[in-house]
């Protein structure tokens, strides 16, 4: 009868050491390899004005960019601020609205934290809300620049990838997410009073 | 050795089976949707908070709007669909905040943000329970996306289990108008919809 349970209890050690060992050699790969990673950050692609960007969910094409005081609605406001604006021409090509084209395209800047930029449709000279799906549409998006600040003779841009998730990791929710840069673009400021 | 046989089976089996269940069952978005009820055009479609009809669906390349004697021509990548009809809430008064346009591919165009609030559309109304409110209903989609759409209507986007109405239009891309101008009327019915303005 003592035979057969210390060899159970033989097994169990070594499944143990074994289950052990696996685990710490996955935490051990998994940290190096983050390590690795940010030590070697994935180089984006770098794409000229005019050329169109597949994001995933959105189609950008970068136009031009500009600063100034009166914002593309074409009405000063009362109290006037810097502006940098860009313009932009935007399919959306997920099957559902969106709203988030600020989250695809950000504007890399060193020194000074931007509000998110205010979207301006073309076509109405006013806000843009939704971008329905397959409708080309041309946009201005607009920072509000910090005083004291200049504004660059160059902006770099990064147009941001998005995902799309059948089932995502918290709900099992079908959606889309943000993924790495796909591309920057650096665009030359035209200086308007 | 068969031990290890059954053991590694009984892994296999159990791998197959989870993987066989996370590609079978509902998604979350589906377990947590709204309850459709379905109708046809010019019918009374029933849920259980709200009532709602469509009587008219229209389709132009270009929206004028009008409203305090200023004219504003809408343009559009795509057409613009103009919906009419009816609602009303049943026991409670509520809002109907979320409208969409389902193509028949599936996409969901959202009711338009670019026509001003002067214009009484369906998410700024109140409906209250016995007084029919007419509702309008205005979306921006590209052509092929008009034959065979549906429209939907929910208390909101956000409310899982709730009611939703689908009717099913009959709006085709054959009978696109040029032009079509939404007026707001001062009284009776608050808005006009006029051809080629």
């Amino acid at each position: 009868m003592t035979e057969p349970s210390r060899t159970t209890i033989r097994q169990r050690l070594f499944a143990f050491l074994i289950a052990g060992l696996g685990g710490l050699a996955a935490s051990a790969f998994s940290f190096s390899l983050a390590v690795y990673e940010a030590a070697h950050p994935p180089r984006t692609p770098k794409a000229v004005p005019g050329e169109q960007i597949d994001t995933g969910r959105w189609l950008v094409t970068l136009r031009s960019a500009r600063s100034g005081t009166t914002p593309p609605t074409g009405i000063p406001p009362w109290k006037p601020t810097r502006l940098v604006m860009v313009d932009m021409d935007v399919v959306n090509q997920s099957a559902t609205p969106s709203n988030l084209l600020s989250r695809a395209v950000t504007l890399d800047v060193p020194q000074a934290a931007l509000q998110p930029p205010t979207d301006y449709l073309d076509r109405d000279k006013g806000l843009a809300g939704h971008f329905n799906p397959g409708m080309p549409e041309r946009v201005t998006l607009a920072w509000e620049w910090p005083e004291g600040n200049p504004v660059p003779q160059r902006l770099n841009l990064t147009i941001n990838g998005q995902i799309y998730k059948l089932r995502d990791n918290l709900y099992g929710a079908s959606d889309w997410f943000d993924a790495d840069a796909v591309a920057t673009v650096e665009l030359p400021v035209e200086q308007a009073p | 050795m068969t031990g290890m046989m059954r053991t590694a089976l009984a892994v296999t089996f159990a791998a197959a089976a989870l993987y066989a269940l996370q590609h079978t069952r509902p998604l979350y978005s589906d377990i947590t949707s709204p309850i459709v009820s379905w109708g046809g055009m010019g019918e009374d479609v029933e849920a259980s908070a709200f009532r709602l009809s469509l009587d008219r669906v229209r389709v132009a390349r270009t929206l004028n709007v009008e409203t305090f004697g200023k004219t504003k021509p809408y343009t559009s990548s795509g057409v613009w669909v103009v919906a009419e009809g009816k609602a009303e809430a049943k026991f409670e008064t509520l809002s109907l905040i979320s409208g969409e346009w389902l193509s028949r591919r599936g996409v969901r165009y959202i009711l338009t943000d670019r026509i001003p609030a002067t214009i009484e559309m369906m998410p700024g109304d109140v409906y209250q329970p016995g007084l029919p409110r007419p509702l309008l209903l205005v979306f921006e989609m590209p052509p092929e996306a008009v034959n065979g759409g549906t429209v939907v209507v929910a208390r909101s986007k956000l409310m899982p289990l709730d009611d939703e109405i689908r009717i099913a239009t009959d709006a085709s891309e054959a009978d696109i108008e040029p032009a079509l101008t939404i007026r707001r009327n001062e009284e009776g019915q608050p808005w006009s919809i006029l051809p080629q303005g």
